[in-house]
């Protein structure tokens, strides 16, 4: 692979809590995003997805989220390379919105529901294209139209409580895409939307993509939006990266336990034969992040558990072969079956 | 505590803070160990300036000391904000409360009323209700308390509405929760920052009211002490003695921004889009 | 009390209208948001309700659990109409339908702890049985949906979306309902949580024989846990049938587009269904609403709302095309 545009290393996020010890929500999370790649990071509730999004672009929330180590390497253009995690909160401002864009699950939380659609794309292009506003204005609806929303001369002047939530999304997407990022950071854009308008956004993704060259971290549930839209996959368990391959490989021959019995309890239509059959389930549940088990942390959860080794070392991610990583310390046993 | 915590970073909010406090604890406990009663007249030490004769503040036109004095008035001051505020508190927030969770002709009516009461300059009104009762702290606490409710009416009433058709509340509603059941436990918690913030400006109000009708008379009457009162008493001697009128005046400022300062800071500290996002 | 065979929920013409103000969308006309539905919840049944957003299935079942006015039309639970229920009644119904709400940030209330958020429908409906007693039923309760009880004594915001929707299910589950109306309750949840969650509601049925109507917009996930599903569309109910029925072949374009615009882990994305992007403002005036996406709309179609039909094992569809065959995902298969 070329360099890759987005490296980050060994990031760790701790939250404050009022009383007792901190969170550790994110524990040394290591990948790379390739340019133009689409990296889709999954994993149960609570992984730690999300907090290492908002970590990258520097909205942990204020006083709560640490950020305690890590380096998280951001090539701007050929010639410059930031860690966006040491960049200070001005150039980290100038740089959100234009480099890196993101796009939030709820876009009802995200539009501000006072400021028309119009005014809300305009300042991200005034603020960092330096449009005046007669030009912002005539590129918003341009690209409110390359989203696919009919009508963007009437939509601009719309506020967001008036769009329903697929041509809300479409209108964040608009704004992510206003200033032609280098890396576009996705957290369950889809995961609100029905399955038509859900198509018809990834459908979208995936073209501006191809038009734009842009990298893409896809955080989702979904392993069928996950099968359609990315190269790459980073499985996240209680703060770690536990697998990350190619995308085919992944969902074909996961190697870690955990990323195996994720895929597995995907319904698919077949399921729904089996009539009330109970679907596959991964057994116990996500550890409290301040009590993870020693050793594998999956282990208290794990079909493959070896009483006196994954209870005592702490597996790393090594490389099982060319470009996927797991983090298992029987991977090659299980895998020879 | 977060809130706490975020309201000491506030660097005016803090300052405010300690203004008040030291107000509060000087007229609390300093009183008991200065050698003088507020009421005490010593015609032979009249007029005596700061710092002289044994008086640190001075003594006024029959001779009793003015730091002693300062105190039990700002004591008052305090006392009667404090129990206007409850007062107002308790009333603003049942009334607040009902209309904003029964909307209806109910709301419309008290929220007219309400309207075009706080569209009238309060002090006149203040000043007319006054001269009808009895001068006194009691009555001083009654008016004041009868315009700041409304102020604590409204704030309770727009955020009740708003809160009224969230998820959380209706979740308990489809439950079979009671409207009182949805107002005290699910509704009214979460606005209490907003409540707090409005009661600690209306202290700083009723401070200020306090010290209008009794400049004017109405109020604490003589020989109570009092800061409108002294302000009153010291116009005559102006020009030869002006700390008896800047000491009263400085008192009242200092009590009035400070609450201000809080008040204005703890809008910014109980913000509730300091959460976390997804 | 009421006929055992009748069903638990039945829902008659339901129609509701919001009013909206001039300006809002250029036009001041009221807007329409159910349009004459009907369907029925049998006792211990499972059906569901899947259509894109702002279809009505959230109107639907608010209307249902009467915490939403209705324009016109009839609920009846267990026979009786909310709306006619006195006191007693009333309780009981508020006991015996729970809801549980599509978005995990916002039905919780954010002042109170795990612990009182549990505690609440007890306390709601007198049925507490001192502290121990109850802190067994809400720690039974938080290991139903997966949750350990060392969460009891934290506030929502220090929770993941997933979790806060399974101590909304939690919360629902204390009072143990005959019906539960499940607004989108597995759409936030990540995929093994969702698993777990729908087995939950597969267990309830069974060993409890809750009814649920299960909302959602997620397929293959409605299709495992759905006796019957009705599909929604601006409105209207366009098509309601046996789940394996309506999977192997759809009567209604639409519900065939939905079949096939749900991405699958082994699956390309689709070809000849391919989702066509929603006529926002289109909406086929005076005939089927779905002609602007319609890939088998003929001139009748522009001619009046297509009548409901009722095809062989109750099968129904709002389709004026009854000569149409469409394979679903599952053509050609049946029930293992
Ligand atoms: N503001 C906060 N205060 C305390 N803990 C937090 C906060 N934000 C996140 N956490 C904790 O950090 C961990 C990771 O949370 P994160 O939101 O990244 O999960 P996620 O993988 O995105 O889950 P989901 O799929 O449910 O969105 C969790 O244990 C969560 O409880
Ligand atoms: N309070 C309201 N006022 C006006 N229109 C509303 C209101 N609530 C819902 N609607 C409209 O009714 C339609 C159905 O909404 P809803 O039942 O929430 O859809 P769904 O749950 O299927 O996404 C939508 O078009 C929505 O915009
Ligand atoms: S290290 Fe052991 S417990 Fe952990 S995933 Fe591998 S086999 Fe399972
Ligand atoms: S009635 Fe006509 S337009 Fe409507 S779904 Fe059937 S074929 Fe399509
Ligand atoms: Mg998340
Ligand atoms: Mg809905």
């Amino acid at each position: 692979m070329s360099r890759p545009i987005l490296s980050v290393r060994k990031l760790a996020v701790t939250f404050a809590q009022g009383s007792g010890p901190d969170i550790p929500a994110v524990e040394g999370a290591s990948f790379d995003v390739g340019a133009g790649e689409t990296v889709a990071i999954v994993g149960e509730s609570s992984s730690g997805k999300s907090v290492t999004a908002m970590a990258l672009l520097g909205l942990l929330p204020a006083g709560a989220g640490t950020i305690v180590s890590g380096q998280a390497l951001f090539r701007r253009d050929e010639a410059h390379e930031v860690d966006l995690l040491a960049l200070p909160e001005r150039e980290m401002r100038a740089l959100r919105g234009r480099d890196i864009s993101m796009v939030f699950q709820d876009p009802m939380t995200s539009l501000n529901p006072v400021l028309t659609i119009g005014e809300q794309i305009a300042e991200v292009l005034t603020t960092h294209d330096g449009l005046t506003r007669r030009q912002a204005r005539a590129t918003a609806v341009d690209l409110l139209a390359r989203v696919g929303l009919r009508d963007p001369g009437q939509i601009v002047s719309h506020y967001p409580g008036q769009l329903s939530g697929g041509m809300r999304q479409r209108v964040m997407i608009a704004m992510a895409l206003a200033c032609r990022p280098r890396l576009l950071i996705a957290d369950e854009p889809t995961t609100a939307l029905d399955v038509t308008v859900q198509a018809q956004i990834l459908a979208l993704l995936r073209q501006l993509q191809a038009e734009m060259g842009m990298a893409i971290i896809f955080i989702t549930h979904n392993i069928g939006v996950v099968a359609q839209i990315s190269d790459r996959v980073v499985v996240m368990y209680s703060g770690q990266v536990v697998e990350n391959a190619p995308v085919r490989d992944a969902l074909d021959g996961p190697l870690m336990p955990y990323s195996s019995v994720l895929f597995r309890t995907v319904p698919t239509y077949d399921a729904v034969l089996a009539r009330r059959r109970r679907l596959p389930t991964i057994p116990g549940h996500v550890p409290d992040p301040r009590h993870r088990p020693q050793g594998c942390t999956f282990h208290p959860r794990c079909a493959h558990f070896r009483p006196g080794v994954c209870d005592m070392f702490r597996p790393s991610l090594e490389a099982a072969r060319e470009g996927h990583e797991v983090r298992c310390v029987r991977w090659q046993e299980i895998a020879r079956g | 505590m977060h809130t706490f915590r975020r309201l000491m970073k506030i660097r005016t909010a803090s300052a405010g803070l300690v203004m008040v406090a030291v107000l509060a604890v000087a007229c609390t406990l300093l009183p008991p160990l200065l050698p003088y009663d507020p009421l005490e007249i010593d015609l032979h030490h009249r007029f005596l300036p700061p710092l002289s004769g044994g008086h640190v503040l001075g003594t006024d036109e029959i001779g009793r000391d003015t730091l002693v004095r300062l105190l039990a008035g700002a004591r008052t001051s305090l006392l009667i904000g404090l129990s206007a505020m409850v007062l107002s508190t308790v009333t603003g927030c049942l009334t607040g409360g009902l209309t904003g969770f029964h909307g209806g002709w109910t709301r419309r009516v008290l929220m007219r009323i309400v309207d075009s009461v706080l569209c009238f300059p309060t002090i006149f009104l203040l000043l007319t209700l006054a001269s009808f009762g009895q001068p006194g702290a009691p009555t001083i606490v009654g008016i004041v308390s009868l315009v700041a409710w409304m102020e604590v009416s409204r704030v309770v009433d727009g955020q009740v509405r708003a809160l009224r058709g969230r998820e959380f509340v209706i979740a308990v509603e489809a439950m079979g929760a009671s409207g009182v059941h949805m107002l005290l436990r699910e509704l009214l918690p979460n606005i209490t920052g907003a409540i707090i913030v409005v009661s600690t400006l209306n202290v700083a109000r009723a401070i200020l009211m306090e010290a209008y009708v009794s400049y004017l008379g109405n109020g604490i009457q003589p020989p109570q002490p009092s800061l409108g009162a002294m302000l009153n008493d010291a116009q005559e001697y102006l020009r030869p003695d002006p700390w008896l009128a800047i000491l009263p005046g400085l008192v009242i400022a200092i009590a009035v921004i400070g609450l201000n300062f809080v008040g204005d800071g703890l809008r910014l500290a109980v913000d509730p889009r300091q959460g976390r996002r997804a | 009390m009421a006929d055992p065979t009748a069903p638990l929920l039945d829902v008659r013409n339901l129609t509701k209208i919001y009013p909206r103000r001039k300006g809002l969308f250029g036009k001041g006309d009221d807007f329409v948001a159910l349009d004459d539905i009907s369907f029925t919840v049998a006792r211990g049944e499972v059906l569901g309700i899947v259509g894109e957003s702002g279809s009505g299935k959230s109107t639907a079942g608010r209307i249902a659990m009467d915490i939403l006015p209705r324009t016109s039309g009839q609920v009846l639970f267990d026979g009786v109409d909310p709306d006619g229920m006195d006191r007693r009644q009333r309780r009981a119904f508020r006991r015996r339908a729970q809801m549980i709400f599509q978005d995990p940030y916002a039905s919780l209330n954010p002042r109170m702890t795990v612990e009182q958020l549990l505690r609440t429908p007890l306390a709601l409906h007198g049925l507490t049985a001192g502290p121990a007693e109850d802190r067994r039923k809400l720690v039974a309760a938080l290991d139903l949906v997966g949750l350990p009880e060392t969460l009891l004594n934290r506030y929502p915001h220090e929770f993941s979306g997933g979790q806060r929707q399974r101590i909304n299910i939690a919360r629902a589950l204390m009072l143990d309902p005959a019906l539960v109306v499940a607004d989108e309750a597995v759409s936030a949840l990540d995929v093994s949580v969702q698993a777990q969650v729908v087995n939950l509601f597969m267990d309830l049925r069974e060993r409890l024989g809750i009814a649920i109507v299960f909302i959602a917009h997620d397929l293959p996930v409605v299709g495992v846990i759905s006796d019957r599903i009705a599909v929604m569309y601006r409105g209207r109910i366009v098509e309601l049938g046996e789940t394996v029925a309506m999977f192997t072949r759809p009567r209604h374009p639409y519900t065939a587009m939905l079949l096939n615009a749900a991405p699958a882990p082994d699956s390309a994305p689709a070809g000849p269904m391919a989702a066509r992007l929603p006529a926002e403002e289109t909406d086929g005036a005076g005939g089927c609403a779905f002609r602007p996406r319609c890939p088998f709309a003929i001139a009748a179609c522009a001619t009046g709302k297509p009548p409901v039909r009722m095809l062989e094992g109750g099968h129904m569809t709002a389709c004026l095309r009854d000569e149409l065959v469409i394979d679903g995902p599952l053509a050609g298969q049946s029930c293992r």
